[in-house]
Protein backbone atom coordinates (compact mmCIF):
# COMPACT_ATOMS: atom_id res chain seq x y z
CA UNK A 1 0.00 0.00 0.00
CA UNK A 2 1.77 3.44 -1.24
CA UNK A 3 2.72 5.04 2.39
CA UNK A 4 0.26 8.34 1.45
CA UNK A 5 -2.63 6.38 1.56
CA UNK A 6 -4.75 5.06 4.36
CA UNK A 7 -6.45 1.84 4.76
CA UNK A 8 -9.58 1.60 2.46
CA UNK A 9 -12.85 1.53 3.88
CA UNK A 10 -15.16 -1.12 3.65
CA UNK A 11 -17.63 -0.82 0.45
CA UNK A 12 -21.35 1.23 0.46
CA UNK A 13 -23.84 -1.40 2.41
CA UNK A 14 -27.65 -1.90 0.54
CA UNK A 15 -30.28 -0.62 2.67
CA UNK A 16 -34.11 -1.37 2.29
CA UNK A 17 -34.35 1.95 -0.20
CA UNK A 18 -37.63 3.22 -2.19
CA UNK A 19 -35.46 4.63 -5.12
CA UNK A 20 -38.22 6.54 -6.54
CA UNK A 21 -38.49 8.17 -3.54
CA UNK A 22 -35.12 9.80 -3.86
CA UNK A 23 -33.93 13.42 -3.75
CA UNK A 24 -30.91 15.63 -4.06
CA UNK A 25 -29.84 18.95 -2.73
CA UNK A 26 -26.34 20.89 -2.29
CA UNK A 27 -24.63 23.84 -2.52
CA UNK A 28 -22.85 26.21 -5.02
CA UNK A 29 -20.91 23.80 -7.22
CA UNK A 30 -22.63 21.16 -5.40
CA UNK A 31 -25.90 23.14 -6.32
CA UNK A 32 -25.23 23.44 -9.83
CA UNK A 33 -24.44 18.99 -9.75
CA UNK A 34 -27.84 19.00 -7.94
CA UNK A 35 -29.60 20.59 -11.06
CA UNK A 36 -27.51 18.48 -13.43
CA UNK A 37 -28.20 15.21 -11.52
CA UNK A 38 -31.87 15.99 -11.44
CA UNK A 39 -32.38 16.41 -15.26
CA UNK A 40 -29.96 13.80 -15.60
CA UNK A 41 -31.94 10.77 -13.86
CA UNK A 42 -35.55 13.18 -13.43
CA UNK A 43 -37.06 9.74 -13.55
CA UNK A 44 -35.96 9.17 -10.15
CA UNK A 45 -35.83 11.96 -8.05
CA UNK A 46 -38.97 13.80 -6.73
CA UNK A 47 -37.34 17.07 -6.25
CA UNK A 48 -34.13 19.11 -5.89
CA UNK A 49 -32.80 22.28 -3.65
CA UNK A 50 -30.79 24.11 -4.65
CA UNK A 51 -28.83 26.50 -2.84
CA UNK A 52 -26.96 29.16 -4.77
CA UNK A 53 -26.81 27.41 -7.89
CA UNK A 54 -26.88 28.43 -11.24
CA UNK A 55 -29.14 26.53 -14.19
CA UNK A 56 -28.53 23.24 -16.29
CA UNK A 57 -24.94 23.60 -19.13
CA UNK A 58 -25.02 27.10 -18.21
CA UNK A 59 -21.09 27.23 -19.08
CA UNK A 60 -21.55 26.40 -22.38
CA UNK A 61 -23.56 29.89 -22.74
CA UNK A 62 -21.26 31.64 -24.97
CA UNK A 63 -19.00 29.73 -26.99
CA UNK A 64 -16.96 32.27 -28.65
CA UNK A 65 -15.55 33.03 -25.19
CA UNK A 66 -12.50 31.93 -26.15
CA UNK A 67 -10.33 30.04 -28.90
CA UNK A 68 -9.86 27.02 -26.84
CA UNK A 69 -13.36 25.46 -25.55
CA UNK A 70 -12.13 23.98 -22.70
CA UNK A 71 -11.05 27.81 -21.69
CA UNK A 72 -14.12 29.23 -22.89
CA UNK A 73 -15.81 26.90 -20.80
CA UNK A 74 -13.90 28.92 -17.46
CA UNK A 75 -14.82 31.90 -18.37
CA UNK A 76 -18.43 31.36 -18.60
CA UNK A 77 -18.58 29.80 -15.78
CA UNK A 78 -16.46 32.50 -14.21
CA UNK A 79 -18.52 35.55 -15.50
CA UNK A 80 -21.99 34.89 -17.15
CA UNK A 81 -22.51 31.28 -14.36
CA UNK A 82 -21.43 33.02 -11.01
CA UNK A 83 -20.61 36.63 -11.15
CA UNK A 84 -21.98 38.39 -14.62
CA UNK A 85 -21.71 42.33 -14.76
CA UNK A 86 -25.33 42.70 -14.99
CA UNK A 87 -28.29 40.34 -15.74
CA UNK A 88 -28.37 41.00 -19.11
CA UNK A 89 -24.77 39.03 -19.60
CA UNK A 90 -26.17 35.93 -16.80
CA UNK A 91 -27.47 32.60 -18.14
CA UNK A 92 -29.99 32.92 -20.65
CA UNK A 93 -33.05 30.20 -19.33
CA UNK A 94 -34.75 29.49 -22.37
CA UNK A 95 -31.38 29.15 -24.53
CA UNK A 96 -30.93 26.68 -21.47
CA UNK A 97 -34.14 25.21 -21.54
CA UNK A 98 -33.80 24.30 -25.01
CA UNK A 99 -30.41 22.83 -24.68
CA UNK A 100 -32.19 20.38 -21.90
CA UNK A 101 -34.88 19.53 -24.35
CA UNK A 102 -32.41 18.95 -27.03
CA UNK A 103 -30.21 16.79 -24.74
CA UNK A 104 -32.80 15.18 -23.42
CA UNK A 105 -34.14 14.15 -27.32
CA UNK A 106 -30.62 12.56 -27.75
CA UNK A 107 -31.40 10.21 -25.17
CA UNK A 108 -28.30 11.65 -22.90
CA UNK A 109 -30.57 12.52 -19.71
CA UNK A 110 -34.27 11.52 -19.19
CA UNK A 111 -37.26 13.09 -20.63
CA UNK A 112 -37.85 16.33 -19.32
CA UNK A 113 -41.40 15.97 -19.12
CA UNK A 114 -40.81 14.17 -15.70
CA UNK A 115 -39.95 17.36 -13.98
CA UNK A 116 -43.23 18.31 -14.04
CA UNK A 117 -44.45 16.84 -10.98
CA UNK A 118 -41.64 17.77 -9.26
CA UNK A 119 -40.82 19.88 -6.16
CA UNK A 120 -38.33 23.03 -5.84
CA UNK A 121 -35.91 24.27 -3.37
CA UNK A 122 -34.16 27.18 -4.83
CA UNK A 123 -32.28 29.66 -2.49
CA UNK A 124 -29.97 32.57 -2.32
CA UNK A 125 -28.93 34.67 0.08
CA UNK A 126 -29.32 38.82 -0.63
CA UNK A 127 -25.86 38.77 0.55
CA UNK A 128 -23.99 36.22 -1.42
CA UNK A 129 -20.92 37.85 -3.37
CA UNK A 130 -19.93 34.34 -5.17
CA UNK A 131 -23.11 33.44 -6.86
CA UNK A 132 -25.38 36.49 -7.65
CA UNK A 133 -28.69 36.33 -6.97
CA UNK A 134 -29.50 36.91 -10.71
CA UNK A 135 -27.92 33.48 -11.42
CA UNK A 136 -30.41 31.89 -9.71
CA UNK A 137 -33.37 33.66 -10.41
CA UNK A 138 -32.72 32.34 -14.05
CA UNK A 139 -32.52 28.71 -12.65
CA UNK A 140 -36.13 28.74 -11.41
CA UNK A 141 -37.03 30.16 -14.57
CA UNK A 142 -35.26 27.43 -16.05
CA UNK A 143 -37.05 25.12 -14.31
CA UNK A 144 -40.16 26.95 -14.94
CA UNK A 145 -40.11 26.79 -18.79
CA UNK A 146 -39.41 23.33 -18.41
CA UNK A 147 -42.87 22.92 -16.72
CA UNK A 148 -42.57 22.89 -12.88
CA UNK A 149 -45.43 24.03 -11.45
CA UNK A 150 -44.84 27.96 -9.78
CA UNK A 151 -46.62 26.35 -6.71
CA UNK A 152 -44.10 23.77 -6.63
CA UNK A 153 -41.31 26.01 -6.13
CA UNK A 154 -40.51 27.39 -3.25
CA UNK A 155 -37.88 30.63 -4.22
CA UNK A 156 -36.91 32.48 -1.33
CA UNK A 157 -34.02 35.54 -1.77
CA UNK A 158 -34.63 37.97 1.22
CA UNK A 159 -32.74 36.51 3.77
CA UNK A 160 -29.29 38.45 4.04
CA UNK A 161 -26.99 35.38 3.92
CA UNK A 162 -24.06 35.22 2.51
CA UNK A 163 -22.75 32.41 0.00
CA UNK A 164 -23.81 29.51 2.51
CA UNK A 165 -26.01 26.40 4.01
CA UNK A 166 -27.38 28.53 6.98
CA UNK A 167 -27.65 26.20 10.16
CA UNK A 168 -28.42 27.22 13.58
CA UNK A 169 -24.76 26.28 15.20
CA UNK A 170 -23.82 29.59 17.41
CA UNK A 171 -19.95 28.28 16.33
CA UNK A 172 -20.60 28.97 12.43
CA UNK A 173 -19.85 31.95 10.04
CA UNK A 174 -22.29 35.19 10.80
CA UNK A 175 -25.09 34.83 8.14
CA UNK A 176 -23.64 37.68 5.85
CA UNK A 177 -20.50 36.26 5.60
CA UNK A 178 -19.02 34.65 2.04
CA UNK A 179 -16.41 32.79 3.25
CA UNK A 180 -15.34 29.06 4.18
CA UNK A 181 -16.35 27.11 5.32
CA UNK A 182 -19.33 28.59 3.78
CA UNK A 183 -21.72 27.22 6.54
CA UNK A 184 -23.59 30.31 8.63
CA UNK A 185 -25.75 31.04 11.41
CA UNK A 186 -29.04 32.35 10.37
CA UNK A 187 -30.75 30.65 13.61
CA UNK A 188 -32.42 27.71 11.11
CA UNK A 189 -31.64 24.75 10.00
CA UNK A 190 -32.12 25.24 5.88
CA UNK A 191 -31.23 21.54 5.21
CA UNK A 192 -34.65 20.67 7.25
CA UNK A 193 -36.60 23.32 4.98
CA UNK A 194 -35.44 21.23 1.97
CA UNK A 195 -36.47 18.11 3.50
CA UNK A 196 -39.43 19.77 4.32
CA UNK A 197 -40.37 21.29 1.14
CA UNK A 198 -39.21 18.10 -0.87
CA UNK A 199 -41.48 15.64 1.05
CA UNK A 200 -44.34 17.03 2.70
CA UNK A 201 -44.42 17.29 6.73
CA UNK A 202 -42.05 15.64 8.23
CA UNK A 203 -41.29 14.33 11.91
CA UNK A 204 -39.22 17.09 14.01
CA UNK A 205 -35.64 16.25 13.67
CA UNK A 206 -34.29 13.76 16.32
CA UNK A 207 -32.45 15.33 18.90
CA UNK A 208 -30.13 12.67 20.10
CA UNK A 209 -29.16 10.68 16.82
CA UNK A 210 -30.09 6.81 17.29
CA UNK A 211 -27.84 5.97 13.95
CA UNK A 212 -24.16 6.66 12.78
CA UNK A 213 -22.67 8.02 9.84
CA UNK A 214 -20.61 5.36 7.79
CA UNK A 215 -17.75 5.96 5.64
CA UNK A 216 -17.45 4.29 2.78
CA UNK A 217 -15.05 3.47 -0.39
CA UNK A 218 -16.03 5.75 -2.74
CA UNK A 219 -13.26 4.59 -5.57
CA UNK A 220 -14.94 1.69 -6.75
CA UNK A 221 -18.01 3.90 -8.16
CA UNK A 222 -15.60 5.76 -10.49
CA UNK A 223 -13.10 3.06 -11.05
CA UNK A 224 -10.61 4.65 -9.29
CA UNK A 225 -10.19 7.47 -12.17
CA UNK A 226 -8.06 10.44 -11.10
CA UNK A 227 -10.06 13.04 -13.51
CA UNK A 228 -13.00 12.28 -11.63
CA UNK A 229 -11.65 14.93 -8.96
CA UNK A 230 -13.71 12.73 -6.06
CA UNK A 231 -11.97 11.36 -2.83
CA UNK A 232 -11.38 7.69 -1.87
CA UNK A 233 -13.78 8.16 1.01
CA UNK A 234 -17.50 9.30 1.22
CA UNK A 235 -19.97 9.35 3.73
CA UNK A 236 -23.68 8.20 4.53
CA UNK A 237 -26.06 8.97 7.97
CA UNK A 238 -28.05 5.74 8.22
CA UNK A 239 -30.50 5.76 11.00
CA UNK A 240 -30.69 2.37 13.06
CA UNK A 241 -34.64 1.65 11.83
CA UNK A 242 -32.94 1.80 8.63
CA UNK A 243 -29.71 0.13 9.66
CA UNK A 244 -31.76 -2.87 11.21
CA UNK A 245 -33.98 -2.60 7.55
CA UNK A 246 -36.58 -0.89 7.62
CA UNK A 247 -37.62 0.43 4.44
CA UNK A 248 -35.98 4.13 3.94
CA UNK A 249 -35.88 7.02 1.46
CA UNK A 250 -32.61 8.35 0.04
CA UNK A 251 -31.15 12.14 0.31
CA UNK A 252 -28.10 13.03 -2.10
CA UNK A 253 -26.61 16.49 0.05
CA UNK A 254 -23.40 17.75 -2.24
CA UNK A 255 -21.16 19.97 -0.76
CA UNK A 256 -19.85 23.27 -2.32
CA UNK A 257 -16.24 23.93 -3.21
CA UNK A 258 -13.32 23.70 -0.55
CA UNK A 259 -15.91 21.81 2.02
CA UNK A 260 -14.98 18.30 1.31
CA UNK A 261 -13.53 15.90 3.83
CA UNK A 262 -9.90 16.15 2.69
CA UNK A 263 -9.95 19.66 1.03
CA UNK A 264 -6.72 21.34 0.92
CA UNK A 265 -5.55 24.73 1.08
CA UNK A 266 -3.64 26.14 -2.03
CA UNK A 267 -1.22 28.70 -0.39
CA UNK A 268 0.89 30.70 -3.21
CA UNK A 269 0.03 28.51 -5.92
CA UNK A 270 0.81 25.02 -3.14
CA UNK A 271 -1.21 22.66 -1.32
CA UNK A 272 -0.50 23.58 2.33
CA UNK A 273 0.13 20.24 3.49
CA UNK A 274 0.98 20.95 7.20
CA UNK A 275 -1.97 22.71 7.91
CA UNK A 276 -5.29 20.92 6.60
CA UNK A 277 -8.34 22.53 7.32
CA UNK A 278 -10.31 22.22 10.27
CA UNK A 279 -13.25 21.86 9.00
CA UNK A 280 -13.49 18.97 6.70
CA UNK A 281 -16.29 16.86 8.21
CA UNK A 282 -18.69 19.81 8.96
CA UNK A 283 -20.60 19.51 6.06
CA UNK A 284 -21.56 15.70 6.79
CA UNK A 285 -22.53 16.30 10.48
CA UNK A 286 -23.67 19.38 11.86
CA UNK A 287 -25.87 20.78 8.77
CA UNK A 288 -28.66 19.11 10.22
CA UNK A 289 -30.09 16.76 7.49
CA UNK A 290 -28.66 13.98 9.79
CA UNK A 291 -30.97 14.91 12.80
CA UNK A 292 -34.23 15.41 10.05
CA UNK A 293 -32.87 12.04 8.61
CA UNK A 294 -32.97 10.29 11.68
CA UNK A 295 -36.60 11.02 12.35
CA UNK A 296 -37.82 9.98 8.99
CA UNK A 297 -36.28 6.70 7.77
CA UNK A 298 -33.91 8.63 5.42
CA UNK A 299 -30.25 7.72 4.40
CA UNK A 300 -28.31 11.11 3.61
CA UNK A 301 -25.73 10.20 1.30
CA UNK A 302 -22.77 12.13 1.19
CA UNK A 303 -20.51 11.85 -1.75
CA UNK A 304 -17.32 13.63 -1.79
CA UNK A 305 -15.14 15.55 -4.35
CA UNK A 306 -11.49 16.68 -3.89
CA UNK A 307 -9.23 19.48 -5.14
CA UNK A 308 -7.06 18.58 -7.94
CA UNK A 309 -4.41 20.92 -9.79
CA UNK A 310 -2.65 19.26 -12.85
CA UNK A 311 -2.34 20.06 -16.59
CA UNK A 312 -4.95 17.57 -16.96
CA UNK A 313 -7.59 18.35 -14.50
CA UNK A 314 -8.10 22.21 -12.98
CA UNK A 315 -10.20 21.60 -9.91
CA UNK A 316 -8.03 23.01 -6.62
CA UNK A 317 -10.92 23.93 -4.66
CA UNK A 318 -12.79 20.23 -4.80
CA UNK A 319 -15.88 21.47 -6.58
CA UNK A 320 -18.13 19.10 -8.45
CA UNK A 321 -18.34 19.47 -12.08
CA UNK A 322 -20.01 22.05 -14.06
CA UNK A 323 -17.83 23.33 -16.16
CA UNK A 324 -16.55 20.29 -17.63
CA UNK A 325 -13.15 19.39 -16.02
CA UNK A 326 -13.54 16.10 -16.02
CA UNK A 327 -14.43 15.78 -19.67
CA UNK A 328 -12.59 13.44 -22.11
CA UNK A 329 -13.44 16.11 -24.91
CA UNK A 330 -13.26 19.65 -24.22
CA UNK A 331 -14.52 20.76 -27.37
CA UNK A 332 -17.68 18.52 -26.34
CA UNK A 333 -17.87 18.31 -22.45
CA UNK A 334 -19.55 15.62 -20.97
CA UNK A 335 -19.63 16.72 -17.26
CA UNK A 336 -23.93 16.73 -17.24
CA UNK A 337 -25.35 13.32 -18.71
CA UNK A 338 -25.75 10.18 -17.61
CA UNK A 339 -22.72 8.95 -18.89
CA UNK A 340 -20.84 11.93 -17.20
CA UNK A 341 -17.97 10.79 -14.57
CA UNK A 342 -18.97 11.91 -11.29
CA UNK A 343 -22.71 12.01 -12.21
CA UNK A 344 -22.59 8.02 -13.33
CA UNK A 345 -20.32 7.39 -9.58
CA UNK A 346 -23.15 9.12 -7.63
CA UNK A 347 -26.09 7.21 -9.04
CA UNK A 348 -24.12 4.10 -9.00
CA UNK A 349 -23.90 4.96 -5.09
CA UNK A 350 -28.24 5.65 -5.08
CA UNK A 351 -28.46 2.00 -6.99
CA UNK A 352 -26.33 0.11 -4.26
CA UNK A 353 -28.27 1.56 -1.70
CA UNK A 354 -31.94 -0.12 -2.94
CA UNK A 355 -30.37 -3.20 -4.42
CA UNK A 356 -32.15 -6.25 -3.36
CA UNK B 1 -17.28 50.55 -47.37
CA UNK B 2 -18.81 48.29 -44.25
CA UNK B 3 -17.94 45.05 -45.63
CA UNK B 4 -14.35 46.16 -46.62
CA UNK B 5 -14.35 46.81 -42.74
CA UNK B 6 -15.87 43.46 -41.45
CA UNK B 7 -13.53 41.48 -43.92
CA UNK B 8 -10.90 43.66 -42.62
CA UNK B 9 -11.75 42.27 -39.04
CA UNK B 10 -12.28 38.49 -40.27
CA UNK B 11 -8.87 38.21 -41.66
CA UNK B 12 -7.74 40.18 -38.45
CA UNK B 13 -8.64 37.36 -36.00
CA UNK B 14 -8.27 34.39 -38.41
CA UNK B 15 -4.61 35.76 -38.79
CA UNK B 16 -3.71 35.97 -35.39
CA UNK B 17 -5.32 32.54 -35.14
CA UNK B 18 -3.10 31.42 -37.22
CA UNK B 19 0.20 33.31 -36.49
CA UNK B 20 -0.56 32.07 -32.52
CA UNK B 21 -0.91 27.86 -33.88
CA UNK B 22 2.45 28.96 -35.55
CA UNK B 23 3.97 29.92 -32.60
CA UNK B 24 2.79 27.52 -30.37
CA UNK B 25 4.07 24.51 -32.77
CA UNK B 26 7.62 25.89 -33.32
CA UNK B 27 7.53 26.30 -29.12
CA UNK B 28 6.34 22.73 -28.78
CA UNK B 29 8.76 21.86 -31.41
CA UNK B 30 11.87 23.38 -29.57
CA UNK B 31 10.85 21.61 -26.69
CA UNK B 32 10.33 18.11 -27.46
CA UNK B 33 13.60 18.87 -29.80
CA UNK B 34 15.98 16.06 -29.54
CA UNK B 35 18.63 18.65 -29.00
CA UNK B 36 17.13 20.25 -25.80
CA UNK B 37 16.28 19.10 -22.42
CA UNK B 38 12.83 17.00 -21.68
CA UNK B 39 9.69 19.24 -21.34
CA UNK B 40 9.34 20.22 -17.56
CA UNK B 41 13.10 20.74 -17.19
CA UNK B 42 15.12 23.97 -15.72
CA UNK B 43 15.92 25.64 -18.89
CA UNK B 44 12.60 25.30 -20.32
CA UNK B 45 10.68 26.41 -17.79
CA UNK B 46 11.09 30.25 -19.09
CA UNK B 47 10.16 28.86 -22.22
CA UNK B 48 7.08 27.09 -21.10
CA UNK B 49 5.80 30.61 -19.51
CA UNK B 50 6.01 32.55 -22.16
CA UNK B 51 4.00 30.11 -24.28
CA UNK B 52 1.53 30.40 -21.61
CA UNK B 53 1.16 34.00 -21.75
CA UNK B 54 1.13 34.18 -25.69
CA UNK B 55 -1.41 31.47 -25.66
CA UNK B 56 -3.50 33.95 -22.84
CA UNK B 57 -2.70 37.39 -24.70
CA UNK B 58 -4.04 35.88 -27.93
CA UNK B 59 -7.02 34.57 -27.09
CA UNK B 60 -7.37 38.18 -25.11
CA UNK B 61 -6.21 40.08 -28.50
CA UNK B 62 -8.63 37.65 -30.82
CA UNK B 63 -11.52 38.27 -28.52
CA UNK B 64 -11.07 41.92 -28.45
CA UNK B 65 -11.51 42.23 -32.42
CA UNK B 66 -14.10 40.05 -32.62
CA UNK B 67 -16.06 42.20 -30.40
CA UNK B 68 -14.87 45.32 -31.91
CA UNK B 69 -16.37 43.34 -35.11
CA UNK B 70 -19.67 42.64 -33.42
CA UNK B 71 -19.93 46.27 -32.28
CA UNK B 72 -19.23 47.61 -35.80
CA UNK B 73 -21.72 45.66 -36.96
CA UNK B 74 -24.50 46.87 -34.39
CA UNK B 75 -23.69 50.19 -35.35
CA UNK B 76 -23.94 49.38 -39.15
CA UNK B 77 -27.21 47.71 -38.58
CA UNK B 78 -29.90 49.02 -40.44
CA UNK B 79 -32.19 49.55 -37.38
CA UNK B 80 -29.59 50.68 -34.85
CA UNK B 81 -30.79 48.61 -31.32
CA UNK B 82 -30.68 51.43 -28.57
CA UNK B 83 -30.86 48.60 -25.98
CA UNK B 84 -27.44 47.69 -26.79
CA UNK B 85 -26.39 51.23 -25.58
CA UNK B 86 -28.23 51.75 -22.39
CA UNK B 87 -27.34 47.84 -21.39
CA UNK B 88 -23.42 48.94 -22.29
CA UNK B 89 -23.84 52.06 -19.75
CA UNK B 90 -24.91 49.44 -17.26
CA UNK B 91 -21.73 47.45 -17.76
CA UNK B 92 -20.30 50.78 -17.07
CA UNK B 93 -21.76 51.44 -14.08
CA UNK B 94 -20.97 47.76 -12.97
CA UNK B 95 -17.51 47.82 -13.70
CA UNK B 96 -17.09 51.38 -12.14
CA UNK B 97 -19.24 50.21 -8.36
CA UNK B 98 -16.74 47.29 -8.47
CA UNK B 99 -13.69 49.01 -8.84
CA UNK B 100 -14.81 51.65 -5.89
CA UNK B 101 -15.73 48.41 -3.67
CA UNK B 102 -12.25 46.73 -4.69
CA UNK B 103 -10.80 50.30 -3.80
CA UNK B 104 -12.48 50.69 -0.31
CA UNK B 105 -11.67 47.23 0.61
CA UNK B 106 -8.03 47.84 -0.47
CA UNK B 107 -7.47 50.42 1.59
CA UNK B 108 -9.40 48.87 5.02
CA UNK B 109 -7.11 46.11 4.37
CA UNK B 110 -4.01 47.76 4.00
CA UNK B 111 -5.48 49.76 7.11
CA UNK B 112 -5.70 47.01 9.06
CA UNK B 113 -2.45 45.84 8.18
CA UNK B 114 -0.55 48.76 9.15
CA UNK B 115 -2.35 48.68 12.29
CA UNK B 116 -1.34 44.97 13.49
CA UNK B 117 2.77 46.45 12.12
CA UNK B 118 2.31 49.37 14.44
CA UNK B 119 1.31 47.03 17.27
CA UNK B 120 3.28 43.40 16.51
CA UNK B 121 3.84 41.54 19.36
CA UNK B 122 7.18 42.45 21.78
CA UNK B 123 10.14 40.42 20.13
CA UNK B 124 12.93 39.48 22.77
CA UNK B 125 15.01 37.42 20.51
CA UNK B 126 16.29 38.53 16.71
CA UNK B 127 14.59 35.32 14.88
CA UNK B 128 11.30 36.29 16.30
CA UNK B 129 11.47 39.70 14.99
CA UNK B 130 13.04 38.74 12.13
CA UNK B 131 9.88 36.39 11.33
CA UNK B 132 7.63 39.37 11.99
CA UNK B 133 9.46 41.52 9.70
CA UNK B 134 9.21 38.76 6.93
CA UNK B 135 5.66 38.30 8.01
CA UNK B 136 4.73 42.05 7.17
CA UNK B 137 6.61 42.31 3.58
CA UNK B 138 4.58 38.69 2.97
CA UNK B 139 0.91 40.15 4.33
CA UNK B 140 1.83 43.38 1.87
CA UNK B 141 2.55 41.56 -1.11
CA UNK B 142 -0.48 39.18 -0.86
CA UNK B 143 -2.51 42.19 -0.29
CA UNK B 144 -0.92 43.34 -3.59
CA UNK B 145 -1.41 40.47 -5.53
CA UNK B 146 -4.88 40.37 -4.25
CA UNK B 147 -5.72 43.52 -6.10
CA UNK B 148 -3.96 42.87 -8.89
CA UNK B 149 -5.95 40.07 -9.52
CA UNK B 150 -8.90 41.24 -8.82
CA UNK B 151 -8.73 44.19 -11.10
CA UNK B 152 -7.42 42.05 -14.09
CA UNK B 153 -10.43 39.60 -13.51
CA UNK B 154 -12.75 42.70 -13.76
CA UNK B 155 -10.98 43.33 -17.37
CA UNK B 156 -11.89 39.78 -18.55
CA UNK B 157 -15.21 40.03 -17.03
CA UNK B 158 -16.05 43.32 -18.40
CA UNK B 159 -14.66 42.17 -21.73
CA UNK B 160 -16.50 38.46 -21.55
CA UNK B 161 -19.64 40.33 -20.87
CA UNK B 162 -19.18 42.83 -23.84
CA UNK B 163 -18.53 40.13 -26.16
CA UNK B 164 -21.47 37.96 -25.47
CA UNK B 165 -23.69 40.80 -25.11
CA UNK B 166 -23.30 41.92 -28.80
CA UNK B 167 -23.57 38.43 -30.04
CA UNK B 168 -26.42 37.97 -28.53
CA UNK B 169 -27.93 41.33 -29.45
CA UNK B 170 -26.66 40.83 -33.13
CA UNK B 171 -28.07 37.03 -32.81
CA UNK B 172 -31.73 38.45 -31.47
CA UNK B 173 -31.62 36.64 -28.90
CA UNK B 174 -31.09 39.09 -25.83
CA UNK B 175 -33.99 40.54 -24.48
Amino acid sequence: MPADRSYKAPPLPRFNADLSQSSVSGLSSGAFMTVQLHLAYSGTFVGAGIIAGGPFRCAESFRAAAAIAEDAWELNALYVCMNPLIPQVGPDPVQLANMARETARRGLIDPVENLADDRLYVFTGSEDSVVNSGVVETTKRFYELLGVAPDAIRFENTVPAGHSIITDNPEDNPLPANRPPYINNGGFMQSQHILEHLYGPLKPPSRRLSGRIIRFDQTEFFDGKPQASMSDFAYAYVPKAVEEGAPCRVHIALHGCKQGYNYVNFVNGRPDLDNAVPYGNRYFTTTGYNEMADANDLVILYPQAHGTDNSETQNPDGCWDWWGYTAENPANPDYYSKNALQIRAIHRMLQRLGER
Amino acid sequence: MFESFMKLADDSVRQMQQAQDRWMSSLSAAQSGGAVPPQGATPMIPLQHLGAYHQVLGNIAARQVQLCQGLLAAAFRPEPDASLIVDLVQMQHSVLQRLADQQTQFIADLGALLAGAANAPKSNTLSKLMDQEYDFFGQLHDLMSNQATNLVELMESLQMGCGYLVTRKLAGTAT
